[in-house]
């Protein structure tokens, strides 16, 4: 670089290495912005059958509705609304412990997360059932979904599940007759056992 | 000073710079030391994520009856009992595990041989494929007790501590052992068999 009356003269090669690099730069933040994967997968499943995920399998069972919540003959909660609760078994055939700490329910424009605070966790060889109970609005449970998935505080890429309860607008209204003035009684804590 | 070429001294220091093989070799030169600190980077960044950064961990396991020496303490297996009961010493109440499971009850000295803070009493059953199970029937009362506190345990007294795991009873004929958790360290961990 050099001055000629008071104006600064940069060498062509100098501007040509710093123009290619600023190009580079350009070319891998658009690759990376492009490639740039999502944080999970659905994992589709059905009810009452077997889901791989994280390694484990996981089974959405019965779903069931009411508007009160009964622990021991004691009403727990009573709600406007109405309750869902979906239980759910985790096995884990593989080396590590899963834990399926993060659920809600979806409808097309409604997310409902979890009223208990139940998770889904199994060490090797272990299988675990919880209930899972939600508060939902019974206007709006048109193909309710259960998701669920293992939360991290460092949350790298993951796989979510996703389950279609059978709650559909053809029936929804015989979901809502039936949760009608009925007791829940989800276990207070969920049952483990050794996988055979 | 007079030049008889007609250069004076400041031209000769505001004349551009060489441009030749001299001054390629520098730039190859520079280029190859950049190129080679990326490689040096990579590889050691490789190499601790392989070792360091996988929950998966590394173990050793040592002879039947052997104590290892971790976090400034002596750990000795004294024994590794199988059984589907566990009485509760304060209520007398019986606890089972789980279907398909047994309990495990593992009795270990520790010795501890220095002021090192960092003294923990944490113990993981570890089996086939490096399956591991952490104690979980914390609530269970019994006579002796499966932590370390530092400040109770005298420099060369042996602390007898029992640790209760839940395993599931097809993998009971494939334990490696118990191992010795350092959380404070990636390093490797100690497993120990029953004499």
């Amino acid at each position: 670089m050099s001055t000629s009356r008071g104006r600064v003269r940069i060498s062509r090669d100098k501007l040509v290495g710093v123009l290619v690099a600023l190009a580079c730069l350009a070319f891998s933040a658009v690759g990376l912005k492009v490639n740039d994967p999502p944080e999970f997968t659905y994992v589709d499943g059905v009810r009452g059958q077997t889901i791989g995920l994280e390694q484990a399998e996981l089974i959405v069972g019965d779903v069931e509705v009411g508007t009160r919540l009964v622990d021991r003959g004691r009403v727990e909660a009573e709600t406007q609304g109405m309750f869902v609760l979906v239980r759910a078994r985790l096995e884990v055939p593989g080396p590590r412990r899963v834990s399926l700490n993060a659920t809600h329910l979806l409808t097309a424009d409604r997310t409902y997360d979890q009223w208990s605070s139940n998770a889904l966790r199994a060490d090797p060889g272990f299988a675990q059932e919880e209930d899972l109970v939600f508060e939902v609005d019974p206007a709006q449970i048109d193909d309710l979904s259960l998701e669920i998935w293992a939360a991290s505080t460092v949350q790298g890429f993951y796989q979510r599940a996703r389950v279609h309860l059978g709650i559909t607008a053809d029936n929804a209204d015989q979901w809502r007759r039936a949760a009608e003035g009925r007791e829940l009684q989800p276990a207070v804590s969920g049952t483990t056992e050794a996988l055979p | 000073m007079t030049d008889t070429t007609g250069h004076t001294p400041l031209a000769d220091a505001v004349a551009p710079p060489d441009q030749g093989p001299g001054r390629r070799r520098g730039a190859w030169l520079r280029a190859t030391c950049v190129l080679l600190a990326v490689a040096v980077y990579l590889s050691l960044w490789t190499a601790y994520a392989l070792n360091g950064l996988t929950s998966h961990g590394r173990y050793r396991q040592y002879d039947p009856g052997v104590p290892v020496t971790a976090m400034g303490a002596e750990f000795r297996l004294v024994s590794l009992v199988q059984t589907t009961e566990v009485t509760d010493s304060s209520t007398g109440d019986l606890s089972r595990p789980p279907v398909n499971a047994v309990f495990l009850l593992a009795r270990v000295d520790v010795v501890r041989r220095t002021d090192d803070p960092d003294l923990f009493c944490s113990f993981a059953i570890l089996g086939p494929g490096r399956r591991t199970w952490e104690p979980n029937t914390d609530y269970v009362s019994r006579d002796l007790g499966s932590s370390c506190p530092r400040e109770q345990m005298t420099i060369g007294a042996t602390w007898p501590v029992e640790v209760i795991f839940q395993v599931p009873e097809r993998y009971v004929g494939d334990l490696v052992g118990l191992a010795v958790n350092d959380p404070v360290s990636r390093a490797v961990r100690p497993v120990l068999t029953p004499p």
